[in-house]
């Protein structure tokens, strides 16, 4: 069942230099229990998207255009208490940074106590109970010591996971993780992927993970949307996509990620810049980047379109143009267990 | 490759780096923060070496004190000649000309009040050379800018072109060996493929040798010829960038490459899950450094007693008991 539906969702920035199209008309839906990647480099809207799906779109941007239908209702139409009550409990936010997104001045047991009593009406016994609770949930040792800890006494990874329980602590249907991983170690990194898999396995959350990582939507995510410049060029499963792209943004994408099983295939890299989206979308905004791009994509804008089963782009050339990926699957890579001494 | 006959451009021996912690202001002893204990490596000629680790490793630390930026405790590091952990600032001179460094942060190693042309030409005045507009465009010609961006300051350069800029004003004195520090970590990966690749082409063209600092294990093993990998102060493995990172010897290295999150979703990888975090160097573990949250734990022998460098099959070396010839001997037969 489909719990988030986003469609035509607009929210422009007014510049000095004209407005600026930070989240251009995209589609986006996910379902219970279900982990779905939103990738992309860093100005394309994916965090922007994030807020205005939440309601937390930052003055001076603004929603102007489409809807956000969670559980069937228009999160737009929504007052901002009705919002506010909504956050936090039917859906929560992991930022990036877990640092500034935790206030330095009270325990992090205190800061998860305030989310539950913003939702919840629960005796100081039972707040106590649930607080180590959700420590231990989210795999912290000793939660009753740790519940008393202020930030800056924690590791990065130790503070992911308290931000981590502090979204889950009124038990959202959705999570809204914006590059969780992105500060974390490699091994830490991958503690709280698995970390996050459980959640979304157990509790049944639908997870929208945010990342410019390509390697973890592999690892984490079944479908996949990629943006650029505001919208969404592709959207397909992620085996798909990793097999063999249909928008020539998402192959050049995957072309210049290092490949370790595969070092000496040679990156490439994409030429020019991203485009500022200031001004009338009426063209392809990658077609200036874009070694494929015709007459056609300078004067006409791309709609995201079904090329295949299941498989979206929003590409005039979409179709006649496929690009099988080179397959990180070529080089071998052992499995640590096997290469064991 | 390693140099074979030929001398190293570096050699480092032992080298060690300590930080005195003074006690805190509530009583609570002081101590010693090893940051780097013990590392020995050596750079030949126009090699790309990779030294890839997680934060807290020591990486950072190694580099900084190859410039001299910290005096290290023991140790040698030998480069043409002259031991930078030992030589006068006099003496470091002539080899600071040889050894250049880019940095991750371009917004705060490239001053935001000079122009571009200021900038790189900072070194060539610094050492009384040529400095005039040709130099400096010949300069940033080798690093795919041009006359567009010679009179810009920083803030109008976009990360790809701030770092292209850092790499021209280390070019500028015609270095030997340029250490860079985490280099594209803060960039996208389309900007980072490029700066890989300028970097590559610098090493290839120039033959100018590279320390590339990286947490990335990707980025390391597509621009280094050899990698160490670092925990905790020590480098627990050295062996050659195109099969180290697909033949890992050392429980660390296997775990770290198994954590990678890798473009493929196809790929069905066994997972080693490390427990816990890296051990504070203020009190590092004794014996193997890596005892404490290795998966594959012999025994007494891994607390106690640090382990030797053991040949690994990719022709590298690994510290760990596990690899000790006679075990493996004593183990089938």
């Amino acid at each position: 069942m489909t719990l988030l539906a986003v469609r035509g969702l607009r929210t422009h920035i007014p510049t000095r230099r004209g407005v600026l199209r930070a989240v251009d008309g995209i589609d986006l839906s996910i379902d219970a229990g279900e982990i779905v990647g939103l990738v992309g480099e860093s100005g394309c809207g994916k965090t922007m998207a994030a807020y205005s799906i939440l309601g937390l779109v930052p003055r001076p941007a603004e929603v102007v255009d489409g809807e956000i239908l969670f559980q069937g209702e228009d999160l737009r139409d929504k007052s901002p208490e009705q919002l506010r009550q909504l956050r936090g409990s039917a859906m929560s936010m992991v930022f990036q940074e877990p640092l500034t997104a935790l206030n330095p001045l009270f325990p992090v047991g205190t800061q998860i106590r305030d989310v539950l009593l913003q939702h919840q009406r629960l005796s100081q016994r039972a707040v106590r109970a649930r607080i180590h609770e959700l420590l231990d949930h989210v795999g912290i040792p000793e939660p009753r010591h740790v519940a008393r800890t202020y930030p800056f006494q924690l590791s990065g990874g130790m503070r992911q996971r308290v931000l981590i329980a502090m979204a889950i602590a009124c038990r959202p249907r959705l999570v809204i993780a914006d590059e969780p991983t992105t500060a974390l170690d490699t091994t830490i990194q991958a503690q709280i992927l698995d970390l996050l898999r459980r959640l979304v396995a157990e509790d049944h959350i639908a997870l929208l993970l945010i990342t410019h990582d390509l390697g973890v939507i592999a690892e984490m995510c079944r479908r996949v949307y990629v943006m650029y410049a505001g919208e969404i060029v592709e959207h397909a499963p992620a085996r798909g996509l990793f097999a063999s792209s249909l928008h020539p943004y998402s192959d050049a994408l995957l072309r210049c990620t290092p490949a370790l099983a595969d070092p000496d295939r040679e990156l490439e890299s994409i030429e020019g810049i991203v485009p500022d989206m200031i001004g009338p979308a009426d063209h392809c905004a990658f077609a200036d980047r874009c070694p494929h791009a015709v007459q056609r994509c300078r004067a006409e804008h791309p709609e995201l379109r079904a090329v295949a089963d299941g498989r979206h782009a929003a590409c005039h050339l979409a179709g006649e143009l496929t690009f099988p990926q080179p397959g990180q699957a070529a080089g071998r890579l052992l499995p640590a267990s096997e290469a064991a001494p | 490759m390693s140099a074979g006959r030929e001398a190293p451009l570096l050699k480092v021996e032992g080298l060690a780096t300590h930080f005195p912690v003074k006690g805190a202001l509530w009583g609570g002893g002081g101590g010693v923060v090893r940051a780097v204990d013990g590392v020995s490596f050596a750079v030949a000629r126009g090699e790309a070496f990779g030294l890839v680790g997680e934060s807290g490793s020591g990486k950072s630390t190694l580099a900084r004190t190859l410039m001299r930026l910290h005096k290290p405790t023991a140790g040698t590091a030998h480069f043409s000649g002259i031991d930078l952990a030992h030589a006068t600032e006099r003496e470091l001179r002539p080899v600071r000309r040889d050894m250049q460094m880019i940095f991750q942060d371009t917004k705060s190693s490239l001053n935001p009040r000079l122009r571009v042309r200021n900038i790189v030409a900072e070194p060539l005045i610094t050492h009384d050379l040529d400095h005039g507009r040709a130099a400096i465009l010949a300069l940033l010609h080798q690093v795919g800018l041009d006359e567009r961006h010679i009179d810009r300051f920083p803030h109008q350069l976009s990360g790809g072109q701030r770092q292209r800029v850092g790499i021209a004003r280390a070019l500028a004195l015609r270095p030997r060996f340029i250490i860079a520090d985490e280099p594209v970590s803060a960039l996208d990966v389309s900007i980072q493929a490029q700066i890989l690749n300028l970097m590559k082409r610098l090493q290839r063209e120039l033959g100018i040798a590279f320390l590339l600092i990286a947490h990335d294990v990707s980025v390391v093993s597509y621009f280094c010829d050899r990698i160490a990998v670092m925990y905790l102060g020590r480098i627990v493995e050295i062996g050659p960038g195109r099969t180290l990172m697909q033949e890992p010897s050392h429980p660390y290295t296997q775990a770290l490459v198994s954590a990678v999150p890798l473009p493929d979703p196809t790929l069905e990888r066994g997972r080693v899950t490390l427990r816990g975090e890296i051990p504070s160097p203020l009190n590092p573990p004794a014996g193997c450094r890596f005892h404490t949250r290795c998966p594959v734990r012999i025994g007494p022998i891994c607390d106690d007693e640090q382990p030797p460098d053991y040949a690994t099959p990719t022709a590298g070396t690994a510290g760990c008991h596990l690899l000790d010839p006679q075990r493996a001997a004593g183990l089938t037969g």
